[in-house]
């Protein structure tokens, strides 16, 4: 009886063990695309962020018309 | 005494904010330069790309060190300490943005939308807590998430809900879910990051709607523990599907469970799950016969599911500007409308074609037709198969943290006596 149960839960973690890598696997593969989708976009010198410029991290750096026209309306103000 | 200072914290920073809420712009600013200087936006501005990195680094120190505490330390005060900080660094310094729960619509339209890919920072914080839940269990929501910690705070009078009700209220999660990947995925909205409750707290600004909201869920969370995390998180959705798969998790106990029943009602959230004791023999047949029939009934429910969201199309497309645009012009058109809105006056100005305009606008209706079939679909397949979960026995010799409900807080630790033995122990070792 016990070693049917120990058999049982061994069958339990190892399929949680599977499920666990493949998830971590999936998380990984999605993350990866976004990466490589990120650094496409950039090179062939898109917005990464939809013309939105207002908390764009790149905003600084960027030479992108969306961006001067924002940093030119950003110093009027000041 | 620590926690009313806490709440006395909490009113008048809420106070401070209701302050701020009321003093939106009502009128457009001048056009003329007069030097006036406009008040800042309520949205944290552009921040320097390191920073991104800085906050991801604190985040992953913050996992860490929770999955520690948690997992080997089992340490409320100090589970308590870290959650301080969270609440202090990513809640009220980093203003709730940028948070992994608010991640989904930017990770989904990253997804869907070939001209987006979200910033890298944001990618590590919608991915970090994931692969960390993988393997130590929801560490995140136990001491690093800023909107847990808040409601943490409030929680003073703690009143069961009862199972049924609690699994009811949950749908309203995968809801809420489905809605805001639907309307990401459609570029609609990002409509967690719009109705985020505590954003407005977080930051000392915001629409008062979202406040009332805000202060609505923690004067509920007085008695409800963390009401926002339990029955409407779309992360902790993911979360607690990830967290039935982890390699380490909560236990009450750091070794054999001795069933003395004191742990009983230590966790304000319900999930400490009982043992239990099999069905009789006529209990378990009839039982058998409702599971086959819960299991038959699955697909119709999918179906019923997709059927209601999809048919619901016309008024959810109506989230999307292009869809109310294009439905202003044609009552326009048709002589329907009163009077002109700016949306419409500013299209009319561009000098694009109305014809597109209704082509995109029934294009997007058509996503929204098939996305509603989708995530209707989805809902009744997590409606069916929680009324099946509740038909099969489960099988517990001993009191469990529950493997996906556990918020992992640790307030069951210290009710067990087992646990103050292994500290005695662990005192006397140190000398």
């Amino acid at each position: 009886m016990k070693e049917a149960k120990r058999n049982m839960q061994n069958r339990r973690s190892l399929l949680l063990g599977l499920l666990r890598y493949a998830t971590l696997g999936l998380v990984g593969a999605a993350g990866g695309g976004v990466i490589a989708k990120r650094r496409r976009l950039v090179r062939e010198g898109k917005c990464v962020g939809r013309g939105i410029c207002s908390a764009c991290g790149v905003f600084d750096g960027c030479g992108l018309p969306q961006a001067l026209s924002a940093k030119q309306v950003l110093g009027k103000r000041k | 005494m620590i926690r009313s200072a806490l709440l006395i914290v909490i009113a008048v920073c809420l106070l401070i904010t209701c302050a701020d809420a009321f003093g939106i712009q009502r009128f457009p600013p001048p056009d003329f330069e007069t030097g006036h200087q406009l008040p800042g936006t309520t949205e944290p501005g552009a921040r320097s790309e390191i920073f991104e990195y800085v906050d991801a680094a604190v985040l992953i120190i913050a996992l860490s060190l929770a999955s520690w505490l948690i997992l080997k330390k089992r340490n409320r005060r100090w589970i308590f300490m870290l959650m301080l900080f969270s609440l202090g660094y990513f809640g009220f310094y980093r203003e709730g943005c940028v948070c992994p729960i608010g991640a989904i619509g930017n990770f989904t339209l990253s997804v869907f939308d070939s001209d987006y890919a979200m910033p890298l920072g944001a990618l590590i914080f919608f991915i970090a807590p994931l692969v960390f839940t993988l393997f130590f269990g929801r560490s995140f929501c136990g001491a690093v998430c800023p909107m847990g910690a808040i409601q943490d705070l409030v929680l003073v009078r703690p009143v069961k809900v009862p199972k049924g009700l609690e699994q009811a209220l949950r749908l309203f999660a995968y809801l809420y879910l489905g809605l805001a990947v639907l309307f990401a995925a459609t570029g609609s909205a990002f409509l967690i990051c719009r109705y985020d409750p505590f954003v407005a707290m977080f930051r000392l600004s915001g629409s008062l709607n979202m406040l009332v909201i805000g202060a609505c869920f923690l004067v509920v969370g007085v008695f409800i523990g963390r009401p926002y995390c339990r029955f409407v998180c779309p992360y902790g959705v993911i979360l607690r599907q990830l967290s039935r798969l982890a390699k380490k998790r909560v236990t009450i106990t750091p070794d054999d469970c001795i069933k003395c029943r004191l742990c009983e009602d230590s966790c304000p959230f319900g999930a400490i799950d009982e043992p239990e004791a099999p069905w009789p023999e006529e209990v378990y047949k009839q039982r058998k016969k409702t599971l086959a029939l819960l299991i038959a009934l699955l697909p119709v429910l999918v179906v019923l599911g997709g059927w209601v969201l999809g048919g619901m199309s016309d008024s959810t497309a109506r989230m999307h500007a292009s869809v109310r645009l294009a439905e202003q012009i044609y009552m326009e058109e048709a002589g329907l409308a009163q009077e002109t809105t700016d949306p419409s006056s500013a299209f009319r100005g561009t000098g694009e074609q109305v014809a597109d305009l209704y082509a995109e606008a029934v294009k997007i209706r058509g996503q929204f037709a098939v996305g509603g079939w989708f995530v209707g679909g989805f809902l009744g397949l997590i409606a069916g198969l929680k009324l099946i979960r509740l038909s099969v026995k489960p099988t517990r010799e001993d009191y469990e943290a529950d493997r996906a409900g556990c918020l992992a807080c640790g307030r069951c630790f210290s009710y067990c006596p087992r646990d103050h033995v292994r500290i005695k122990e662990l005192k006397a070792a140190s000398g």
